[in-house]
């Protein structure tokens, strides 16, 4: 009985002792990959540049058409719900702030890093992964090219502008389109809308979205390519380490929005003296 | 061949020794390779290291300073190299070559551009000396026509080659090959054996370590053979053990 519990403990105990170390790895990753950029004098900007451009190019342009259908979906299902529920409790004018903290503050940076770990945080990881079992990372090392600076450094900058673009692509697109697709259902004049939603941005949302957006492309790139880099010689480690790279960059990318999120309605509620 | 100056050779330190002290050496199984080895390999030698496949691999790796995990000290020229950052030891990394079965060429890049990569990268030269040099080695060892192929494209003897001249364009003052000749015809061996070894006679390449199962052509330059078993590495010349 003592021994099973004990044992059960152990596993705990491993599993978060795991947990903890993978979380500084990771943060140490990304300080040694920037210091590393930092560093190297003979990569040069039209390397990076390169890079980052393709990257950029794979994770931002490439994810337009499921960002738009996903935008527009949110931004009509928003418009339509609170527009009917509203319309029975005549406070019309409360649809820019619904837009704003569901769609603006929620949805687009949440969805947006959803989309990016699912379509490019996999192709990072087995991208990098495949890199280690066919020895590419040894070889640029003995060319005297350190693979932080090399491989992760710009991914992490391509994905980081990547998800920030999205992220404000998604926006745009939920705002407009949803407008747009629910155009039939309601009578609202465009730019009575626009001018409720408008009023609703606070100095406060142009933080939260730099700080979720900027966050969530870092963390997203740092897993993946971490993750990517832990392989060690065989292949069949590579969609092990892929599915593992999602999964950690979904459970730090979830913890990371409610703990924002947390701050922020917290902040609010010091503010207007509640607390 | 006439190879042109580099631009930022004079950056590169001097390497006139490599010594083994205490080291130890696991390959990426966990398997021992080497337990507390003690060698000094001088500048002006060639050294073959023999043994089982793994083994002298994981050794050449250890020496090209790209293996995680080894311990003891590898001191290059009395200094810990162990103990540098990747920045720290920069300056003696680019005086060392390192060619192993395919060389991780870069998959999304072809053979010429996987050769003039780290030319191009570290600035040694101007792009069209780059190519001009890129292509003359293409033609020495009779791959020119594979030049715009990717890796994945090409036999394995090409890949083999890229990755040799890869090392070779970037005027090492040590080279270390694993295996060099493996999968190579013996026109493309002989003309690799011959052109290390000019290189290594008129002194451009100082320290030459490799492995093969191919001993014919290597024996234009006189090398001093090692044997690594069980844990230790075994001086076939003297037959002492490196300890």
């Amino acid at each position: 009985m003592i021994a099973s519990i004990t044992g059960q403990m152990d596993r705990w105990g491993s599993k978060l002792t795991g947990t903890i170390q993978n979380f500084f790895e990771t943060i140490l990753m990304g300080y040694l990959c920037v210091r590393a950029a930092y560093h190297d004098r003979s990569q040069g900007i039209r390397t990076i540049y390169s890079v980052v451009s393709a990257q950029v190019y794979f994770t931002g342009w490439q994810a337009l058409p499921i960002i738009s259908t996903l935008a527009i979906g949110s931004g009509a299902a928003v418009i339509l719900q609170s527009s009917s529920q509203i319309n029975l409790l005549g406070g019309v004018e409360s649809i820019g702030t619904f837009m704003m903290v569901i769609v603006v503050r929620e949805l687009a940076p949440l969805l947006t890093a959803l989309i990016v770990v699912a379509r490019s945080g996999t192709a990072v990881a087995s991208e990098i992964g495949s890199m280690r079992v066919q020895r590419e990372v040894d070889a640029l090392e003995s060319m005297g090219i350190n693979p932080l600076s090399y491989i992760v450094f710009p991914r992490l900058m391509g994905g980081v502008i990547s998800v920030l673009c999205l992220a404000f692509y998604y926006i745009m697109i939920a705002i407009f389109g949803g407008y747009l697709i629910t155009i039939f259902h309601h009578q609202m004049d465009f730019y009575y809308y626009l001018t409720l939603v408008i009023d609703a941005v606070s100095p406060e949302d142009f933080f939260l979205f730099f700080t979720k957006n900027i966050f969530s492309g870092a963390i997203i790139f740092l897993v993946c390519c971490r993750q990517g880099m832990s392989v060690v010689c065989s292949s069949h480690e590579v969609p092990q380490v892929t599915t593992k790279a999602v999964f950690m960059s979904i459970k730090y990318i979830v913890g990371f929005h409610i703990c924002v999120t947390a701050l922020f309605y917290l902040n609010r509620l010091v503010k207007l003296g509640v607390l | 061949m006439n190879l042109p100056n580099l631009r930022y050779r004079e950056r590169r330190k001097e390497i006139k020794s490599i010594e083994l002290k205490g080291f130890g050496l696991t390959s990426l199984n966990n398997e021992e390779v080497l337990k507390n080895v003690f060698q000094k390999f001088e500048s002006g030698c060639a050294y073959r290291i023999q043994g089982a496949l793994g083994d002298c691999s994981e050794l050449l790796k250890a020496l090209a300073f790209i293996h995680d995990q080894v311990e003891g000290e590898v001191l290059v020229n009395s200094q810990n190299a162990l103990d540098f950052s990747f920045e720290e030891f920069h300056p003696w990394r680019m005086n060392i070559a390192y060619t192993f079965d395919y060389g991780g060429l870069l998959n999304n890049r072809s053979i010429k551009e996987n050769i003039a990569l780290p030319l191009q990268y570290h600035d040694e030269l101007e792009l069209s000396e780059i190519d001009g040099l890129v292509e003359e080695y293409l033609k020495l060892f009779n791959i020119f026509e594979f030049k715009d192929l990717r890796p994945a494209m090409t036999p394995g003897f090409v890949r083999k080659l890229g990755c040799i001249i890869r090392s070779l364009i970037v005027q090492p003052e040590v080279l270390i090959m694993d295996g060099p000749t493996a999968s190579l015809d013996k026109e493309r061996s002989e003309t690799l054996v011959n052109y290390v070894s000019d290189k290594f006679h008129d002194g451009s390449i100082k320290m030459i370590f490799y492995s093969t199962s191919y001993e014919g052509s290597f024996k234009t330059w006189e090398a001093e053979s090692f044997e690594i078993s069980s844990g230790n590495l075994i001086g076939l010349n003297t037959g002492e053990l490196a300890v």
